[in-house]
């Protein structure tokens, strides 16, 4: 961030899902929020959910600064940054003027390069003292047949690991609905160490409960991250290998600089334009 | 550049006026510019027998959970826990206290006191819903009006001034500050769905079926 000094009087905007049923989903946002927050960049830092309080579209009265920087903390973009956030928000385009301010919707957390970043990072911390030629790191996300663009984010953050020569034998993506799927992991690499981070923006019911039942360290989903914590048995030996499982990459307290990476960026673009 | 903070200073202006209640917490201020916090089930009890705060954000881990432990996503649900003060520095304190307790209920508050506040009737929310939640806009007007009265009159501490029930009274004893709710959330808008789902397949199964 080169212009932190201009955004003394803007306001945040961080904008998450939110959930009914896991108290985890909106943790890290509000988590970020905090941090920021605490730094003292902004004016005013808020947020707003789509399954919790404030809701999106009342979130117009949280600001009194005339200026407002929107960021989804979403980790691709697709129906709820594309649709949901622009129609609650009243949005018409990149920057839209109203009532005297105006908001600039910046793009969402997980497509900034600086993901590769925070991913490579957390593979590093999750085994740091093993031998990374014979390691498999494998990125895992949803996926759906519905929606191509829920796996090119992961596609996209796999290449750019890759590009970045961290020696791992193999980097590959992996997903819960779709081929190549994650309940396959130790068919998908021969290697005997395996790393595995999901893709997601809060230990939500997928990281925290689905995805440990697939790669076999659970056998049934039970309990909210909150509540118990499956990442202190690392490494667990399964299936002839040592597979380390990772949080979700969006609770990362390292989040917080790509979410002001996206404010900085929209910066730049509207600068140059 | 930032505005002078009109809903600090709205917030300021109330405490000056005394002591408040805002939803199930009482406001009250003290002469040496500190303000507690508590439950309003506990307005008699002695401030040791509660567990006591001074941080702010300790609201987070209070409004959290219900005292059965069960996540509230809502918080605006007239199941707050009880058993708590937080004795708080000052008006900047409070704020954010509140914030958390009831999101956005004092920046709605300001908007209302400053003539600011927009109402959006629910057949406009409904209208607007995409994807799954498409279906809510289906919903009769006597199931929105009891999903109203289950939902909101009963299952949240706001009042929902968007509706067409005669909601204006709620919330209005001498000393409230008023929580005003002025859209359908999404926790509405998702049971509206669940309503006109089933409302559709109530007239399904009463509709005689085509003949053999």
């Amino acid at each position: 961030m080169n212009d932190l000094a201009r955004l003394a009087d803007s306001a945040l905007l961080l904008l998450g899902h939110g959930s009914t049923e896991n108290p985890d989903s909106s943790a890290p946002t509000l988590a970020h929020a905090d941090e920021i927050r605490r730094r003292g960049i902004f004016a005013e830092v808020q947020c707003a959910f789509w399954k919790e309080e404030p809701g999106f579209s009342i979130s117009d009265y949280l600001f009194e600064s005339e200026t407002i920087y929107a960021v989804p903390n979403f980790i691709s973009e697709g129906y709820f940054t594309r649709e949901v956030i622009p129609r609650e928000l009243g949005l018409e385009g990149p920057s839209t003027r109203r009532n005297g301010k105006v908001i600039h919707y910046c793009d969402p957390v997980g497509i900034h390069t600086s993901m590769t970043r925070l991913l490579a990072g957390r593979a590093r911390e999750l085994a740091p003292d093993i031998p990374v030629q014979e390691t498999a790191l494998i990125i895992v996300g949803h996926g759906t047949g519905l929606n191509a663009k829920s796996t090119e984010a992961i596609r996209v953050q796999v290449d750019r690991l890759e590009a970045l020569g961290l020696g791992y034998g193999q980097i590959l993506d992996a997903y819960m609905e779709e081929a190549p799927f994650i309940a396959d992991w130790d068919q998908l690499t021969p290697l005997p160490n395996v790393l595995v981070v999901p893709f997601f923006i809060a230990d939500g019911l997928h990281s925290y409960q689905d995805i440990p039942v697939l790669l076999g360290i659970e056998s049934a989903p039970t309990a909210a991250a909150s509540q118990r914590d499956v990442f202190r048995q690392n490494p667990v030996h399964l299936r002839g290998r040592s597979l380390w499982y990772s949080r979700s990459i969006g609770t990362d307290p390292s989040l917080v600089d790509v979410i002001l990476d996206q404010v900085h960026d929209f910066q730049s673009a509207a600068a140059a334009a | 550049m930032i505005a002078t903070s009109h809903i600090l200073t709205q917030l300021t202006n109330r405490l000056q006026s005394g002591p408040f209640s805002i939803g199930q917490i009482s406001v009250t201020p003290a002469s040496d510019g500190r303000v507690e916090l508590r439950h309003q089930d506990d307005g008699g009890r002695p401030g040791g027998e509660l567990e006591s705060f001074t941080d702010p954000c300790a609201a987070r881990g209070i409004a959290q959970y219900d005292a059965e432990g069960e996540y509230r996503p809502l918080k605006g649900s007239p199941n707050l826990k009880a058993g708590w003060r937080l004795d708080l520095a000052g008006p900047e304190e409070v704020r954010i206290a509140l914030d958390i307790f009831y999101p956005a209920a004092l920046a709605v508050w300001a908007a209302d006191c400053g003539g600011r506040l927009r109402v959006v009737p629910l057949s406009q929310t409904l209208e607007r819903q995409t994807g799954m939640y498409r279906y809510a806009r289906t919903i009769s007007p006597e199931g929105a009006r009891e999903l109203t009265r289950r939902q909101c009159l009963t299952g949240c501490s706001r009042r929902p001034i968007w509706s067409e029930l005669p909601v204006h009274e709620m919330g209005t004893s001498g000393d409230a500050l008023p929580l005003l709710c002025p859209e359908a959330c999404s926790f509405f808008v998702a049971e509206a769905r669940l309503v006109a789902k089933a409302e559709f397949e109530a007239k399904a199964t009463a509709a005689p079926g085509p003949a053999a």
